[in-house]
């Protein structure tokens, strides 16, 4: 039996438990901005990156028009800046954490049926393979191979496979998932059919690493990859969830998620996915 | 702007806390970002005579806000997605399952209750019910807690 007194204290030290896992404050450097009449902008560009809050029909709707001009158009532009759009080896230097040193790559294994090899490099001196499923599949998803060994691999259907509520019908998807390497190597992986530019992870103590898509494509479908760090000795992104953020080429943010250790997910993005692919 | 941002560095630790408490630790910097922000943006801000208060206030109906939303996005994510979204684990699973039967209502009434150490009529203020409504919301919080609390042991 519980006493009235050991109920209280039990629940107080719960509450207790829960309140002091808060993260830290978040900062929030848009209080310095401006004065009074700057603050409705201020409002309307920051409320409309808040995935959690999704935008109403009154005010998705030009929203919507103008990220689809906008995707098309940092599409454009990075598929110039880009140059090609077959698979091509990349360095480190275009993952999230920059790192030196080469090695000889080692045999990888091949992708699963139905996934294309998107591009290949080396990371911390072993060699990585990102695969992915091309948009014509209906399918989004992405398989990582990092020393020889599978790490990631997932996907989800973007088509009408699945019922999708109304309000989720139209808006592009991302498929990401999180794998720690034999070497204790932490990297996260995804795909995505919308007009995404930046993927941004945050550790629970707010280490940040930033990362921009790689330049290369399956039809619609985009990939990233971002090396998190070594466990032990990398600000805890190595290691327990993190909140990865993506946002376009704006700096609109289209999702928020959490992700826990060794895990992946699978959802949509608050714009609509890109329909054709440049070139 | 000065003012604003002086009095958020002065309670944003209090309101980070407030907030997961309401939400949990994934979603309350979330949550405090968005609440400072209805504030400042509010037209009534320059003339609010307590702001602590009203941020207090505005956090809280934020978790409101945010609970209905992640309610909903979640049921119709979890239609579609693969099961492997999961909260933080910075919070051991028995307390995120014992808070997780109450209803926001109750929860944020155990919260201000027992972490803010408020009495029932303040509570209500703050959550714009009644004494009597906050009492029972009390005493049904403590009974589903005591259920969850006994099972653990």
């Amino acid at each position: 039996m519980t006493s009235v007194d050991d109920l209280d204290g039990r629940i107080r030290a719960t509450i207790r438990e829960l309140v002091d896992a808060a993260p830290p404050a978040p900062e929030l450097p848009w209080l310095d901005a401006g004065h009074p009449s700057t603050r409705y902008r201020l409002r309307r560009r920051l409320s409309g990156g808040s995935v959690r809050r999704p935008l109403g029909p009154p005010t998705w709707a030009p929203v919507a028009g103008v990220a689809a001009v906008v995707a098309v158009a940092a599409v454009l532009v990075v598929t110039l800046i880009g140059g090609s759009s077959s698979p091509g080896p990349l360095t480190e230097t275009m993952l999230g954490l920059q790192v030196t040193g080469y090695t000889a790559p080692a045999v990888q294994p091949s992708p699963p049926a139905g996934y294309q090899v998107v591009a290949t490099g080396t990371a911390f001196g072993h060699p990585w393979v990102v695969a992915g499923l091309p948009s014509s599949s209906g399918q989004i998803g992405t398989w990582l191979a990092y020393d020889g060994r599978m790490l990631i691999s997932g996907g989800a259907p973007t088509t009408a496979a699945v019922s999708v509520p109304p309000r989720f019908r139209g808006r592009a998807h991302i498929d990401m998932g999180l794998g720690v390497a034999g070497d204790d190597q932490r990297f996260l992986v995804g795909a995505t059919n919308g007009p995404v530019a930046t993927v941004t992870v945050r550790s629970r103590h707010g280490t940040t690493v930033t990362g921009s898509l790689l330049p290369h494509r399956l039809g619609t479908t985009r990939f990233f990859l971002l090396s998190l760090g070594r466990q032990g000795d990398c600000h805890q992104l190595c290691q327990g969830a993190v909140t990865v953020t993506v946002a376009d080429g704006h700096g609109r943010v289209l999702a928020v998620q959490t992700l826990s250790d060794f895990g992946g997910l699978s959802t949509h993005l608050n714009a609509p996915p890109v329909t054709a692919s440049p070139g | 702007m000065q003012d604003d941002t002086e009095l958020y560095r002065k309670h944003a630790d209090e309101l980070t806390r407030l907030a997961t408490g309401l939400v949990g630790p994934s979603a309350a910097a979330d949550v405090v970002s968005a609440a400072v922000l209805g504030c400042i943006a509010s037209r009534k801000w320059p003339s609010v005579d307590n702001p602590r208060a009203y941020l207090f206030r505005t956090v809280i109906n934020e978790s409101a806000r945010f609970h209905r939303a992640n309610a909903r996005r979640t049921s119709r994510e979890r239609a579609v997605a693969r099961p492997a979204v999961v909260d933080p684990p910075e919070v051991r699973p028995e307390i995120l399952a014992a808070v997780g039967r109450l209803s926001f209502r109750q929860r944020a009434v155990v919260v201000l209750t027992y972490w803010s150490d408020l009495d029932p009529g303040r509570v209500g203020d703050l959550l714009g019910i009644t004494e009597g409504s906050v009492r029972r919301h009390l005493a049904r919080a403590r009974a589903r807690l005591k259920e969850v609390l006994d099972d653990q042991r």
